[in-house]
């Protein structure tokens, strides 16, 4: 997913050349959740910002998903950011004048194409947990969504139910939603159904 | 750049004027209002002489067309049957005759050089409005003999003393005082003063009026003869076409024949120039000043702000989506301050309208057409968007790393 051959950083501070990076070789595989640790000043936060593209490096190369981002214009570096990366800042660096919603869809609302459905109900589950309510109230959420993006929802349900003891109460007619429920009840009728909820 | 990016940078321009500083916000908008007054008033103020003095011309000098004599001629000769030629022709409301002389005024102990113009009443108050502007006593009569109307400034002020007049006056004359009038060819004559009048018109103002047959009195004989003929059209016909109907009529052959517009470019031309000039001075020093006071602010805007424009750049924001973002502010203040420039101007000219500033030889009220505005707030919207442009063009291209660490 990330090459990163050879990277060197130099910083001029008057006569004095500070190597904040010198010749650092990486390669991150998709799906990777790798930690960069080391003492203050070791040149992390600059590594950050050369895969980032916030930075030019002073030479290396690095190839994020077998692009060469050296080659690209700055342009071509803004959208790549826009499309392909995201970004958490040690101090926030939100943006002051932006409401919480709009900071979150600034990207999303620069972007060329539609919302999926998939990535509309996550929107809306965001929007419903805002506020952190007692309880989630979800009617058929992935009445609308494939069989991978239901999962991706319902892995999400999960994680908060299980991370923020959040009480669910959701509404599906799909068998395979089953493994994600702590309980199940039946209706027939307009009423309960005794027989299955035994 | 998109639709969706212009939508975005509009948010953004939205978002930073409602949640930044609202004084910074008011003082902008103020200072652009007050930079399109600046711009607007001058001119305008001094178009509103120009008016005033033009209709002042027209008034109480030419009115419509004006017969005088052809050059190397003191009169028109002929009159009464140039007259009669004249008010026969289709358009022509009034022809008025009048016969200038110069005159000694003696009162108590004041003596004064004054020219007395004559003219028949009936046709001259269809011609000038005159008649209308008496501050005491009445007009003229068309059979009056031995009575005169004077300006107010001829009259003068009992409570002034000589010493302190602006312009020399009889001291204080009342309507019923008698004068006396002593002709440049010699006829002396008392003359009961009937009215006197105040136009504005300092030349107007500076005279005084006695009847044809009066003045025929003063010449010894009949009056055939005419230092000019005002004459007034009927509404719905041009100048242009009275006075090529007068020199078709041959009135051409006793008389020069000449529309206002034709006296106005000759004798205002040179004064409207120079008004032009100064005007264009004016717009231009407005202008820049305009420019240089939106540069500093939004350079100051977008210095504050650079960290924000590092922010946004890092998560993928186009510097052309940023650069636009201070463009729709800088045109969202333009929009305002001319809104609230367009609402001063015509607060002042609404006042000035019933307060004019008066002067012996004018009243300038702000002549300002919707014309005006609209130039005016097109060049100051062009003014505020280069000068809007400019400082986010720079900051929108600076380093991501060198903006954020500001």
């Amino acid at each position: 997913m990330i090459e990163i051959s050879d990277l060197r950083k130099t910083y001029h501070m008057g006569n004095v050349e500070v190597k904040a990076l010198d010749g650092i070789t990486l390669d991150i595989a998709k799906g990777e959740f790798l930690g960069i640790m080391g003492p203050s000043g070791s040149g992390k936060t600059t590594l950050l910002h050369m895969l980032g593209l916030l930075d030019l490096p002073t030479s290396g190369r690095i190839v994020i998903d077998g692009m060469d981002i050296s080659r690209l214009t700055d342009y071509e570096k803004t959208m790549f950011r826009l499309y392909k990366l995201g970004y958490i800042f040690q101090d926030y660096a939100l943006v002051p004048d932006l409401t919480v919603m709009e900071n979150v869809s600034l990207p999303a609302m620069l972007r060329k194409r539609e919302l999926s459905g998939g990535q509309q109900q996550r929107v809306s589950l965001a929007r419903a947990m805002v506020n952190k309510p007692e309880i989630l109230f979800a009617d058929e959420p992935c009445a609308n969504l494939d069989s991978e993006n239901s999962k991706v929802v319902l892995e999400l349900f999960r994680e908060i139910n299980e991370t923020m003891h959040q009480t669910i109460v959701m509404v599906s007619h799909e068998d395979w939603h089953k493994e994600y429920f702590h309980r199940i009840v039946y209706l027939r009728d307009g009423m309960l159904d005794l027989a299955r909820n035994q | 750049m998109g639709k969706k990016e212009l939508k975005v940078a509009f948010l953004l321009a939205l978002r930073s004027l409602q949640r930044g500083s609202r004084s910074s916000v008011i003082l902008t908008v103020l200072i652009i209002g007050m930079c399109f007054t600046n711009m607007i008033f001058l001119p305008s103020m001094i178009n509103g002489i120009g008016q005033s003095i033009t209709k002042q011309i027209v008034d109480y000098e030419v009115s419509n067309v004006l017969v005088s004599p052809k050059s190397g001629d003191q009169y028109i000769t002929d009159i009464g049957a140039t007259l009669d030629l004249i008010n026969g022709m289709p358009g022509v409301q009034r022809a008025s005759p009048q016969y200038s002389k110069g005159a000694t005024f003696k009162y108590r102990q004041r003596v004064l050089g004054v020219t007395v113009r004559a003219i028949t009443p009936l046709d001259e108050k269809e011609v000038s409005p005159v008649y209308s502007k008496m501050v005491a006593g009445s007009y003229l009569g068309e059979g009056d003999t031995g009575e005169v109307i004077i300006g107010r400034p001829i009259a003068g002020d009992p409570s002034i003393s000589q010493e302190y007049e602006f312009q020399p006056s009889l001291g204080g004359v009342r309507v019923g005082d008698s004068i006396t009038i002593e002709y440049s060819n010699g006829y002396t004559k008392d003359y009961r003063v009937k009215g006197i009048y105040a136009t504005g018109w300092s030349p107007v103002d500076s005279g005084a009026y006695v009847t044809w047959a009066d003045m025929e009195q003063v010449e010894g004989k009949t009056l055939d003869k005419a230092d000019s003929i005002t004459v007034k059209t009927k509404p719905g016909y041009s100048e242009q076409f009275i006075k090529n109907e007068l020199l078709q009529y041959g009135v051409g052959v006793t008389g020069k024949v000449q529309t206002t517009s034709d006296l106005l470019s000759k004798s205002m031309g040179r004064a409207l120039q120079s008004f032009a000039i100064i005007n264009m001075v004016s717009l231009i020093v407005s202008v820049i000043i305009t420019t240089v006071v939106l540069f500093i602010v939004i350079t100051i805007k977008t210095i504050n702000s650079r960290k924000q424009i590092g922010i946004l750049k890092a998560i993928g924001v186009d510097k052309e989506v940023i650069m636009h973002n201070y463009g729709f502010q800088v045109i969202i203040l333009g929009i305002l301050g001319i809104i609230l420039g367009i609402l001063i101007t015509l607060a002042l000219a609404t006042y000035m309208a019933y307060h004019p500033i008066v002067t012996p030889e004018w009243s300038a009220t702000l002549y300002i057409t919707p014309l005006d505005l609209l130039i005016n707030s097109m060049i100051l919207f062009i003014a505020a968007i280069v000068a809007g442009y400019v400082p986010a063009y720079q900051v929108s291209r600076e380093d991501i790393q060198t903006a954020m660490r500001a």
